[in-house]
């Protein structure tokens, strides 16, 4: 990818995603905690932890964006403004807000804004990633 | 809750296996996480590093502890990742709360965050808000 013809404001990444049990699943596994002890089996009457649904807004950052090897996050602001159930349908955008280079390092910084199908925003944040020279 | 009250302190061994684990979660597959030949060969840190986002986790899990279905609905996290947390470290998360405001629908709590690894050194810091009815 060619990162210096990215343009402030640029939507870098738009995705849907399933909020499934599986996933929130395997990322209470990821993080080692549990699924709590009185969430229903068919996974309709839990809630994600807010940082599962941040992990998927920045997946798709992570993987439009062709993210380098090497590339480090530096710094995360996150906003949750609403709790999101499990077996939820959400749409994540992230859009360029910093394409800057500084010491010879490229500073991309995104901002994510994930919506559920009542189009109510329920996180947003700011990510800022260094890629390597 | 008042000024000055600690949070509830989390630990956790980080080892290949869990960053594995989340990098499966996270689609996040970047080989400094993953790739132990090339993280000793070109990282600067010679080791494999855990996700900002797996050690930064740590902090809302602290978080829901102490304000439960708050967090989750109107929680605010601002972070800085200032040191990786490399494979085998063990991360303790700190917290306490610096100021609490009245507003005109319950209070808004501030607090200092962040996670030290098992050398002392600061991994992440930041500030964590929330909204809640009762302080």
């Amino acid at each position: 990818m060619e990162y210096e013809s990215l343009v402030l404001g640029d939507i870098v990444s738009e995705r849907f995603y399933n909020v499934d049990s599986d996933t929130v699943e395997a990322y209470l596994e990821a993080i080692g905690a549990s699924k709590p002890a009185d969430a229903d089996n068919d996974g309709k009457d839990w809630f994600a932890p807010p940082m599962s649904v941040a992990a998927l807004g920045l997946r798709g950052v992570i993987q439009d964006l062709s993210i380098p090897e090497g590339t480090l996050h530096v710094s995360q602001d996150l906003e949750f403004n609403k709790a999101v159930k499990v077996g939820a349908k959400l749409f994540c955008q992230a859009k360029l807000s910093q394409n800057s280079i500084r010491s010879g390092k490229r500073f991309i910084a995104v901002d994510l804004k994930i919506e559920n199908t009542d189009r109510a925003t329920v996180l947003t944040g700011k990510s800022t990633l260094v890629m390597p020279s | 809750m008042t000024k000055g009250d600690q949070l509830a302190e989390i630990v956790k061994l980080i080892d290949q296996n869990s960053i594995n684990c989340y990098a499966r979660a996270s689609g996040d597959y970047n080989p400094i996480h993953i790739d132990e030949k090339y993280a000793a060969r070109s990282s600067p840190f010679e080791s494999t590093i855990a996700h900002g986002m797996m050690i930064a986790a740590t902090i809302s899990e602290m978080m829901n502890i102490d304000f439960k279905d708050d967090w989750a609905s109107n929680g605010k996290l601002k972070l800085k990742f200032r040191a990786p947390v490399l494979s085998g470290d063990t991360i303790t998360t700190f917290g306490n709360v610096k100021d609490i405001s009245e507003r005109s629908c319950g209070y808004e709590i501030i607090c200092s965050v962040g996670v030290r690894r098992h050398t002392g050194e600061i991994a992440i810091s930041g500030e964590a808000r929330i909204s809640t009815k009762g302080s």
